[in-house]
């Protein structure tokens, strides 16, 4: 599966829609190759919108002084990862298992 | 010592490669007929492409990705193709408006036909392209154009009243015969031939083609700062020849000999040859200069290898597109249409295309992924702030100007 | 808003719309070969229950699907995805950097198609410039 297909679908738990599959966090915690390592799906992260923003913009911040600090800030609000075992299934939509812990979307 | 001929070697070069057909025939326009009402525009113009240049080219010595890389990762496909199809447009139609420019300077050396002119000056550009190495085409072009200071010295021998200019400068009001509407629209066309989009793409690109380093930042910083300036004053010169031959005799100008004329004026048959060499070789650097620019943008985007430190086999898509681009350029100005018409539009969309490229670039300024520690200072991000709205207004009031003055009649 | 739990994870943590997709991809030679456009996973089946013990693992990236897929959705028929393993990946920074040259890999027909059809016909195609 592409998991950049995932991107932009709904995500819904026992609770009803939680939002939508902003990103798809990987961690290079495997068996380590001759290269790199082998890279895991940790887990996705959800966003409560399912933002276009401006000229995709809401990737990052353009008021410059502390940019950093910002984005991370707004790219946090409202967003979280659920981790692979809280994911019951993919489908056109993301279900999540009853129970699922939300955890902070900071890098 | 060598460093320092390196160093002086790059600014002569920016001064003389920082005026195109775009500023040569806006100035010219507007000196005839604003005075010097709108030099504002070109200090205020100047430095914004300082400071973007400034930026872009430390983006590029330090993380080794050109802006069109950076577009694409920023912009995400939606907007970066979006970005890219408006970006390759205004910079083929500003390379048309510089192959045009080389065809009318030649005919004023000639006397032969621009029509004629036309397919040989491409393919004398798309030869230095494909054969000649950067560096040497820079600097020969950078060089060769430095003769545009003839403007300068005419403007002496014309011995205008220099009270006169300085009051129209500081005033920065209408001339009686022009409308507010029509001195917003002209500053506006000014600012768009000061601030070329593709000077930025060119910038970053060619330090990637220079490979810089980190060491070269300050040799970049020098070109650029004092560099440019001086080419903004070099376009305040053809401005001011303007406003002291043309301005009290009403003249328009819509013809490159009109530009010329204060400097056949001031300085006679050497003057008037001498500013001929200096637009050929201004208007050939610039096409050059855009002609690679639709190149880089095109193959940075899709991510396709790029380069003239490639041999052209090593990059063979990137030089495919410069060729199709060359050769649009002479189909559109075979059907022989006006190269001061394309000028005039060119300078104009280029300032509604000018957020496109500054926004991603200032963003990524301040990436330390990008740029390590080198990331923009307070200052610096307040000023470019400031230049963003700048140039978001005028973006957004370009078009509209165009329609109500239509096109600055 | 309350402060979220921190997931603590070991190794270089990615996330792949911010720092895989649409970044450039150069081969062992800094040559650039394209750009990101999808990333392949093994062990997610569409509509199963998934297993909560096994992550899925990323098998290969995608390149150069074209514009289509990546604005309208939907992916490139299986013949005409060009597919790099992540195996071949040597380091993710800015850039996407290999290890091998790009020759290793189906991606760059294109490139050399314009090349021996087009540019090396022309005069001087294969030399460097002076």
């Amino acid at each position: 599966m592409l998991l950049s297909e995932i991107l932009r679908r709904p995500v819904v738990g026992e609770d009803g829609p939680l939002g939508f599959v902003a990103d798809c966090r990987l961690a290079l915690d495997g068996p380590p190759h001759p290269l790199l390592a082998e890279a895991r799906l940790v887990g996705l992260i959800v966003a409560p919108k399912n933002r276009q923003g401006f000229l995709g913009y809401e990737r990052t911040s353009v008021s410059s002084p502390a940019p950093l600090a910002q984005w991370y800030e707004r790219r946090q609000r409202g967003s979280f990862l659920v981790l692979w075992k809280d994911i019951e299934s993919v489908d056109d939509v993301v279900t999540l298992r009853p129970g699922y812990t939300r955890w902070s979307s900071a890098l | 010592m060598k460093k320092y001929l390196a160093v002086a070697l790059g600014i002569l070069t920016a001064i003389g490669g920082f005026v195109d057909i775009g500023d040569l025939v806006t100035n010219a326009v507007v000196g005839s007929r604003f005075g010097m009402s709108l030099a504002w525009v070109v200090v205020v113009g100047v430095g914004g492409i300082c400071l973007f240049a400034q930026m872009s080219g430390r983006v590029a010595a330090i993380s080794g990705r050109a802006t069109f890389e950076i577009i694409r990762e920023r912009l995400g496909p939606r907007a970066g193709t979006a970005n890219l199809v408006a970006s390759v447009m205004i910079t083929v139609m500003t390379l048309t408006a510089e192959v045009g420019g080389i065809a009318l300077a030649l005919q004023l050396a000639s006397g032969v036909q621009p029509l004629l002119w036309i397919p040989v000056a491409a393919f004398a550009v798309w030869l230095v392209i494909w054969r000649v190495k950067f560096s040497i085409m820079e600097n020969v072009a950078g060089i060769l154009g430095l003769t545009l200071v003839v403007f300068g010295v005419a403007l002496f021998l014309l011995g205008p009243n220099w009270g006169d200019l300085r009051s129209q400068a500081l005033q920065q009001t209408s001339h009686p015969r022009e409308t507010p509407l029509t001195y917003w629209y002209y500053a506006i066309a000014l600012f768009g031939a000061a601030m070329t989009p593709y000077e930025v793409f060119f910038f970053s690109s060619g330090g990637v083609e220079e490979k810089w380093t980190e060491k070269d930042l300050v040799t970049s910083r020098a070109n650029v700062m004092v560099g440019f300036p001086l080419g903004g004053v070099l376009s305040l010169f053809i401005a001011g020849c303007a406003a002291t031959v043309l301005l009290p005799r009403g003249v328009d100008v819509d013809a490159l000999s009109q530009t010329v004329l204060p400097v056949a004026i001031g300085a006679g048959k050497l003057g008037l040859a001498i500013v001929i060499l200096g637009v050929v070789a201004a208007t050939f650097g610039a096409a050059l200069e855009t002609g690679l620019s639709a190149g880089y943008a095109l193959a940075q985007f899709n991510g396709w290898s790029w380069g003239k430190f490639r041999r052209p086999a090593e990059a063979a898509r990137f030089h495919l597109t410069i060729i199709v681009c060359l050769i649009i350029a002479v189909l559109v100005l075979l059907t022989g249409i006006d190269p001061i018409l394309v000028t005039e539009y060119s300078v104009v969309f280029s300032a509604v295309a000018l957020p496109l490229t500054y926004l991603p670039i200032l963003v990524v300024a301040n990436d330390p992924q990008y740029v390590g520690e080198h990331v923009n200072g307070r200052l610096l991000n307040a000023v470019s702030s400031v230049y963003l709205v700048i140039i978001l207004v005028a973006a957004v009031a370009a078009i509209p100007l165009m329609i109500l003055t239509k096109a600055g009649a | 808003m309350p402060e979220l739990p921190k997931h603590e994870i070991a190794g270089q943590v990615l996330d792949v719309n911010l720092h895989i997709l649409d970044r450039q991809v150069l081969d062992n030679g800094d040559v650039p070969i394209g750009h990101v456009d999808g990333v392949e996973v093994d062990g997610i089946d569409r509509g199963q229950e998934l297993d909560p013990d096994s992550s899925p693992v990323v098998t290969n990236l995608v390149l150069n699907s074209g514009l289509w897929p990546r604005m309208f959705g939907g992916r490139p028929p299986e013949s005409r995805l060009h597919r790099v393993p992540w195996s071949a990946v040597s380091k993710i920074g800015t850039a996407i950097e290999l290890g091998e040259p790009g020759s290793s890999f189906d991606v760059t027909w294109p490139e050399r198609w314009v090349r021996d059809q087009v540019i090396a016909r022309i005069p001087g195609g294969r030399h460097a410039p002076e």
